[in-house]
């Protein structure tokens, strides 16, 4: 018996390496295709409008994409298991809503709301994994739950009037600048640099990727799975709080619907970036580049002058395309 | 003999009658008992007029979720198909039963969309209808720029509010719908292919039959509900708003999954039926409750979290219960 578990853990630790650290030549030109789409689509955009390279407009674009890319990378955590987290977008609403109250309504420190924008999102990924891990309901329909349980807790909070005008420590997150560059290019950076040791060189992490590429070996190898699974709908949580916060503090508001339009980019951007949906595949760096490509085109699109109106059109299409791709590329290997 | 008396009624009370049934009667005896406005001609009439969208599009959704799959984006198409259907209305002048076809045909395109996108595509389909929610909404607040379209014909109010033989038309497509969901699921080829898909979708493709085909009709059959539903919500409001659908798909798929659980291959036009009253008659009760908004979201949320986990809880002990009857 234990030898058998040994033999499994082999297994496993080889496949989680295959993924770490022997990357093919495909999947190193694939990764360079899509930093090399970014360019391109980069060129493009700069050639039909001069203003998309200045850099008033590059820096806003990193502002703007700082939540996009959080929220995505705590979809790329639960991709990784091969689940996915649908209520993302209402926890990013109901976090900001959270740290709202806590901003305008009460005496506490700033700090205290971001404590508690990042406790509600831990919280709320808690739910959801127990839903997954303990119920076993399949994650679309746990996470669609959540979705309208976190959007219903905002508006209870809300009540009837919003709040806005935060203190200026706060508000500093979201538009302040440290050395010439805006804070939530700093906090992007740090928790990009966090995750990617953090799936790379911790147990846990390492535990994502092999739950994800086969839960059988990953059980016979002693890894548990159902407190594996929770740390990923928690991690994701904290991460889409952290985007809401970011929000919050750019905007000086928060409002009932802020969070939802999150949801398709943040299934997007990982897919565009290498996550397999399937699991077990893929990391940071990927979805900073697909959410950047995301981001690009938005921005291109107004530069364009295309009315935002059919923005959400553009974005369900880029999604179903980019997970066709997914489905393509896992066929092929 | 008492042994099999009590297994009898075990296996009434959860197998035979979707479980939704017992919550709904527990839930209906609670809000009569704290409001006496609840048990009324009033409400009852009122709750099928509001309620007809709803119970339509849980009838469309319940076929998709016996296949296996999860649609997400009939709110935005019902939006859309409204939109579409006013404009041609206000801009081509069509007849009102012409625009409801037209209504009907938008419906078909998105639903097959979906089917294409999951079936050819291999598409997840919650990511797929996500997808087609996004285009359908872009759609629907671009062709307008975002405005509402009034001014609609006066005959075309009738659809919402007139009656025929005493008995308001929604009421009178819910049955039509609800009819044609029960004898195409339970009497034709498609029916059976649906259940298969849910349930061996492998055996099924084995088997040499076009799989693919049903399940593009499943989501097809689901736009078609969009596309009906539309037509009522359009004519009571007498106007068509690009947004107006969002959020429904939520109630349409907890309805749906209420009344048959998430579980593949299983779920019938009633069970659907039932779901969407469930959702209803709790929309409702918390009306008369006088519970504020902002409050109700959060509770209609987590009731229904609840009732899912609730009902999948049932299931799985149904399944249990059935296992060890096949091992004695």
């Amino acid at each position: 018996m234990n030898k058998k578990n040994n033999h499994a853990e082999a297994e496993v630790t080889e496949e989680v390496q295959l993924i770490h650290e022997k990357p093919s030549i495909g999947k190193v030109l694939s990764r360079f295709s899509r930093l090399g789409a970014l360019l391109i689509l980069c060129i493009g955009i700069s050639l039909l409008n001069q203003n998309f390279l200045k850099t008033t407009n590059l820096i806003n674009v990193f502002r703007q994409a700082a939540p996009q890319i959080i929220i995505s990378l705590g979809m790329t955590i639960v991709f990784l298991t091969g689940g996915i987290d649908l209520s993302l977008g209402s926890v990013v609403t109901l976090t900001s809503v959270v740290s709202g109250y806590v901003l305008t309504q009460t005496n506490l420190p700033w700090w205290c709301a971001i404590i508690a924008a990042v406790g509600a999102g831990a919280l709320s990924g808690f739910v959801t994994g127990q839903l997954i891990a303990i119920i076993k309901l399949p994650p679309a329909v746990a996470s669609y739950g959540m979705l309208w349980v976190g959007r219903g807790l905002a508006f209870a909070i809300m009540g009837a009037s919003p709040f806005f005008s935060f203190p200026d420590t706060f508000r500093y997150l979201g538009r302040g600048y440290f050395l010439g560059i805006p804070m939530p290019i700093w906090i992007v950076a740090i928790i990009a640099l966090i995750l990617g040791w953090f799936l790379k060189y911790t147990t846990l992490g390492r535990s994502l990727y092999a739950i994800g590429a086969n839960p059988h070996a990953a059980r016979a190898s002693g890894i548990k799975l159902s407190k594996t699974l929770v740390s990923a709908y928690i991690l994701s949580g904290m991460l889409a709080a952290i985007g809401g916060i970011i929000l919050a503090a750019r905007l000086n508001a928060v409002d009932q619907d802020m969070g939802a339009s999150f949801l398709l980019p943040a299934i997007a951007s990982p897919v565009m970036g290498g996550t397999s949906m399937a699991g077990g595949q893929g990391g940071v760096a990927g979805t900073i580049i697909g959410s950047l490509i995301m981001l690009v085109v938005t921005n291109g699109m107004n530069l364009l002058g295309i009315n935002s109106l059919w923005q959400q059109l553009v974005t369900g299409i880029v999604v179903v395309l980019s997970v066709w791709l997914d489905v393509i590329m896992r066929k092929r290997n | 003999m008492k042994e099999f008396n009590g297994k009898q009624i075990r296996q009434f009370v959860l197998e035979k009658v979707p479980t939704v049934t017992w919550i709904l009667i527990v839930m209906m005896v609670y809000f009569s008992v704290s409001n006496s406005n609840f048990l009324t001609l009033d409400n009852a009439a009122n709750l099928c007029r509001q309620g007809a969208i709803l119970l339509i599009l849980c009838l469309g959704v319940i076929v998709v979720k016996i296949t296996g799959g999860i649609e997400l984006s009939n709110g935005a198409v019902m939006s859309l198909c409204g939109m579409v259907m006013a404009w041609v209305m206000v801009n081509l002048n069509l007849p009102p039963f012409l625009a409801i076809i037209v209504s009907m045909i938008v419906g078909i395109l998105f639903g097959t969309l979906n089917g294409v996108f999951v079936t050819f595509m291999g598409i997840p389909s919650f990511v797929a209808t996500l997808g087609t929610q996004g285009i359908a909404v872009g759609l629907a607040l671009g062709m307008n720029n975002g405005n509402v379209i009034g001014g609609l014909p006066e005959g075309f109010s009738a659809i919402g509010n007139g009656t025929l033989l005493n008995i308001p038309i929604p009421l009178w497509a819910i049955i039509l719908v609800f009819v044609v969901t029960s004898v195409l699921l339970n009497k034709t080829p498609f029916g059976v292919y649906v259940y298969a898909l849910g349930g061996n979708e492998e055996a099924l493709k084995l088997s040499g039959k076009p799989a693919w085909l049903y399940k593009v009709l499943a989501y097809s059959y689901s736009g078609l509900t969009a596309g009906i539903a539309a037509c009522i919500l359009t004519s009571r409001n007498m106007a068509a708003q690009p947004t107006v659908g969002l959020g429904m798909e939520f109630e349409a798929f907890a309805g749906a999954v209420l009344g048959g659980s998430y579980i593949a291959g299983k779920g019938t036009a009633l069970g659907g039926a039932l779901g969407g009253i469930f959702i209803l008659i709790l929309r409702n009760g918390l009306n008369i409750l006088g519970i504020p908004t902002y409050l109700q979201l959060a509770i209609f949320g987590t009731v229904l979290i609840t009732a899912i986990v609730l009902s999948t809880l049932v299931e799985r002990r149904v399944q249990k219960m059935r296992d060890e009857e096949r091992e004695e």
